[in-house]
């Protein structure tokens, strides 16, 4: 447990410098803030929730690559047509999240779900099979 | 422009209850069209059963629970709100009884139709 908890704080350090990274990187511009995250962790799983109010299945992007997982999409800024804006809040443009995965994590059995505007990210824990091996008296 | 009443901070003060309770203000636009104004907010996590909103005295009360927090061990929380909770002055003229409401992909669209007297009329000109 101890373990875990040492990775996901290094995954916490790392999703920081991350959305710095992906900030100064291109023309791009990407709001860590606009996608809220909460990180769970549980026996068999960590699990991530990324707030996406209004983002369709087909808009989002979940990649992993050398250990780092990225969620990024967007939403449109678009005005209902015929209607003219009296008060604007919501965000609207790209946002990208990036978070180190720890190798306890089996990404390549992630499994993701959108509902509710909110994208569950269950990425189980690698089943660690433990062997013990007789020592033979010579 | 000021749409939100006093109302909106009452919940923060609420009573604590075994799973704490906290209220965030969803984000939200406002739009006008000819025949209704359009309230669009972002409440991700909320679906119809929990969603509650009611027009009362020229406020509209938006109340909805944030389901599937997790009941294991939270390790980073950058929401931390249990509820969206916002109330808000609706324009005048908005007809009380043609409120209209959906919910899909956490954003709740309200329509609020305009009455009668409040929608905007062309004036006959007659030609002398």
């Amino acid at each position: 447990m101890l373990t875990t908890l040492q990775l996901l704080d290094r995954t916490l350090s790392s999703l920081d410098t991350f959305d710095r990274l992906t900030r100064g990187v291109g023309a791009e511009r990407v709001s860590g803030g606009a996608a809220p995250v909460n990180i769970f962790e549980g026996e068999r799983a960590v699990i991530v929730q990324l707030a996406a109010p209004g983002v369709k299945k087909e808009e989002l992007e979940i990649n992993v690559e050398d250990d780092v997982l990225t969620v990024s999409g967007a939403r449109a800024a678009k005005l209902p047509e015929g209607y003219t804006a009296l008060h604007r809040e919501r965000r609207a443009g790209r946002f990208s999240r990036s978070f180190a995965l720890s190798r306890e994590l089996d990404a390549g059995a992630a499994e993701a779900r959108l509902e509710d505007g909110v994208l569950t990210l269950t990425l189980p824990r690698r089943v660690v099979s433990r062997r013990s091996i007789p020592v033979q008296a010579a | 422009m000021s749409l939100d009443t006093a109302e909106s901070s009452r919940s923060l003060t609420a009573p604590a209850q075994p799973r704490p309770r906290l209220a965030a203000r969803p984000r939200l636009d406002l739009y006008e069209g000819p025949d209704e104004f359009l309230l669009i907010a972002d409440v991700p996590g909320v679906n119809v059963s929990t969603l509650d909103l009611q027009l009362e005295r020229g406020v509209l009360k938006l109340r909805g629970e944030i389901q599937g927090t997790c009941e294991d061990r939270a390790v980073s929380v950058e929401q931390r709100a249990t509820e969206w909770s916002r109330a808000v002055t609706v324009p005048d003229g908005v007809d009380a009884e043609g409120l209209r409401a959906e919910l899909g992909d956490g954003v709740l669209t309200v329509h609020l139709k305009k009455s009668d007297q409040a929608r905007p009329r062309r004036v006959p000109i007659a030609v002398r």
